[in-house]
């Protein structure tokens, strides 16, 4: 554990890694697999993520400023569906617009997101994010 | 020990006399002796009428039956009562069900109500414990009924052969302690977002918590919803002003639908201006998002046994915490096979404006509020007991429902034709899971899942390239079947393969059969030995 001051300098890197988790079916959608580590931008331009026109594609790799916005919830579904989705002719299965499709329940680190302020949520180094689609069997 | 020769007579008469002397000897010295001090071999009992004959709550067998749960400091004999004093009311009597009906009634339970309207089946037996073989074909409710009752004869069990649905509220056969509640708890063991929603909401109504569980694949929640708060001690005077009513904390947790939404109703059906062939192709990707999404149901995406009982047994956890008053609103997470099994989510507080548990100006006349309960009553009124948001499980059809219906230029066919044609050379394509594939398929057949399928279809039609499956005599032109388990994702496959090819001119162009019924038709009406899952 480094202290705040000499953290600073590390910290002003251009990516953050996070933990993603989906469950419910929603690892389906990406690689089958449930749990990834992902680097995502530190900061982002909001109006390159605006859902402007559906025929505009996402750049190659996502722009990495080393100002801008913090990356947030918004950025993260954005980006998980740009970048990680397997089939990306497919979005609507994954989210609606700038959010999460309906049916799907948002853990940050363990707490329902809606109590940690939902897509404005400014994410952390480390953070744990869960994806979970309603179960109803039984 | 006795000799294997039978002693004179004489001999035996001999030996009598000896010991009845003997014992004359042994009283007599004991008379000779001074009374004793120890009481214990006195003949009577002492002064057993002098005590008063105490009440005990519970009786002797259920002492013995419950002591070592009731020496809990947890429990103790006040929390046995408590939860022998508890009615409670389970829906569902299937892999969440049996267990959480076998805990609760093995844990002192006074009264269980439980409702299912299914009939025991060999392919539920994996996770469905209370049931067996011997009562597969008969209801469920009464079947685990009879499995109660035999471990717990102290326990009251009232089963029902009844669905929970909206027609039940009007029924004049519908039991009275459905239709009046005083249930202590309710627990949604069901199986389907309808009915969860439903149950929720007369949950709500009547005030009664609720335990909700739900397992899928290799992952399940459980959760308590719309439990009762302890009201926060009051600093004013009690006057509270009536319009601070978004500051008051809510009095009751989260209720299900707080956490988990109804999903909105279902999109416009396509708008008339679209040519013919511009809604059938809305029509189809309405369809494979369906499809790809999911029907939830433990036949179609499969559910490990393990789970219901870790799942139904967590239930049983939250429902022994809510019936002893030490419950809180909660929400787990539980996946057996993975490195973090059990996960406890921090919930958000009850929401004003749910659909279910809010209290908010009603639509029709904003002059008056629209709770919980004025929208119970309101749907018991309704002379067709509509319910909003109700779709009948029994009834849904999943995936393909309305567009199953023959399209111009489409061909489908029964199983039979399919057999027929297997030795002229027919590709087989079987969009099932990898793991369906491997439980059991056609000879020759080749598969590609679904989602490949739609993700890539050209790989798919590569794949079924007469160089890619050397060994059966096929050629380009002869035709593609395509096989699923009931015949519905096999529709879609077809469908989305021909569009595809319609936008490649060049390609060589390959007739597509769909195999109405699947492989399920094929071991009905084809070969009986190949198995059914
Ligand atoms: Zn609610």
């Amino acid at each position: 554990m480094a202290t705040d001051s000499t953290t600073a300098a590390s910290e002003a890197g251009p990516m953050i890694s996070l933990t993603v988790e989906f469950g419910g079916g929603m690892e389906l959608l990406f690689h089958h697999q449930h749990s990834h580590n992902v680097q995502i931008p530190r900061f982002y331009d909001p109006p390159s993520i605006a859902p402007t026109s559906s025929s505009s594609p996402a750049p190659p790799t996502a722009p990495a400023p080393l100002q801008g916005k913090k990356s947030d919830i918004r950025y993260l579904i954005w980006w998980l569906r740009e970048y990680l989705l397997d089939d990306k002719n497919r979005p609507e299965l994954f989210s609606q617009g700038e959010t999460i499709r309906p049916g799907i329940l948002i853990l940050i680190n363990s707490t329902d997101w809606e109590l940690e302020g939902e897509l404005e949520y400014e994410l952390e180094e480390g953070d744990e994010c869960v994806f979970i689609s309603t179960l109803h069997g039984g | 020990m006795t000799s294997t020769i039978p002693r004179p007579r004489a001999e035996v008469l001999a030996d009598l006399e000896d010991t009845r002397a003997r014992l004359q000897c042994l009283e007599k010295e004991l008379a000779s002796l001074p009374p004793a001090l120890d009481p214990s071999p006195s003949p009577q009992p002492p002064a057993a009428a002098a005590v008063p004959q105490q009440q005990h709550p519970l009786s002797l067998r259920e002492y013995k039956r419950y002591g070592r749960q009731m020496i809990l400091p947890s429990l103790g004999l006040e929390g046995q009562l408590k939860l022998k004093r508890s009615h409670i009311l389970v829906i569902g009597a299937g892999g969440l069900g049996c267990p959480v009906l076998l805990y609760l009634a093995a844990a002192g339970v006074g009264e269980i109500t439980v409702l299912d309207h299914d009939s025991v089946e060999l392919s539920n037996l994996h996770r469905q414990v209370l049931h067996s073989e011997e009562r597969v074909g008969i209801n469920k409710a009464e079947s685990a009924k009879l499995g109660l009752e035999k471990l717990n004869s102290d326990v009251k069990i009232n089963a029902h052969a009844l669905p929970f649905t909206p027609s039940l509220f009007h029924s004049a056969t519908t039991p009275s302690s459905i239709l009046e509640p005083s249930f202590s708890l309710i627990l949604d063991c069901t199986d389907n977002p309808a009915t969860r929603h439903f149950l929720n909401a007369y949950a709500v109504a009547y005030g009664i918590p609720l335990v909700s569980g739900g397992a899928v694949r290799t992952e399940g929640t459980v959760g308590v919803f719309g439990l009762p708060l302890p009201s926060p001690p009051s600093t004013s005077s009690g006057s509270a002003p009536v319009d601070s009513e978004s500051s008051t904390p809510p009095t009751h947790g989260p209720c299900y639908a707080c956490i988990f939404p109804p999903s909105a109703p279902s999109p416009t059906p396509p708008s008339t201006e679209l040519s013919p062939a511009e809604r059938l192709l809305q029509e189809d990707l309405r369809a494979e998002k369906l499809a790809l999404q999911g029907t939830g149901a433990c036949s179609d995406e499969g559910v490990l046994g393990i789970l219901c009982g870790q799942v139904g047994v967590q239930m049983g956890a939250e429902a022994m915490r809510v019936l002893l008053g030490v419950a809180k609103p909660t929400l787990h997470l539980l996946s057996p096979m993975s490195p973090s099994p059990l996960r406890t989510i921090k919930v958000r507080a009850q929401k004003p404006s749910c659909p279910a548990c809010g209290t908010f100006p009603s639509l029709g006349d904003p002059s008056t509020l629209s709770t919980p309960s004025s929208r119970w009553a309101t749907f018991l009124c309704h002379p067709e007991g509509r319910w909003e948001g109700w779709e009948d499980p029994l009834c849904e059809i999943p995936g393909v429902g309305s567009s199953s219906l023959k399209r111009e230029g489409e061909r489908r066919v029964r199983v039979g034709e399919l057999a027929a044609s297997l030795g002229s050379g027919a590709r087989i394509l079987d969009v099932r899971s990898k793991a369906e594939f491997g439980i059991c398929h056609l000879d020759g057949s080749i598969n590609v899942p679904f989602s490949s399928l739609l993700r890539d279809p050209s790989s798919a039609l590569d794949l079924v390239s007469p160089s890619h499956s050397s060994s059966v005599p096929s050629t380009d032109s002869s035709p593609i079947y395509l096989v699923c388990r009931r015949g519905n994702d096999s529709l879609l496959a077809a469908r989305a393969l021909s569009r595809h090819l319609s936008t490649q001119p060049q390609a060589p162009q390959v007739e597509l059969v769909d195999v109405m019924g699947g492989l399920t038709a094929w071991s009905q009406d084809v070969d009986a030995t190949f198995p059914l899952y």
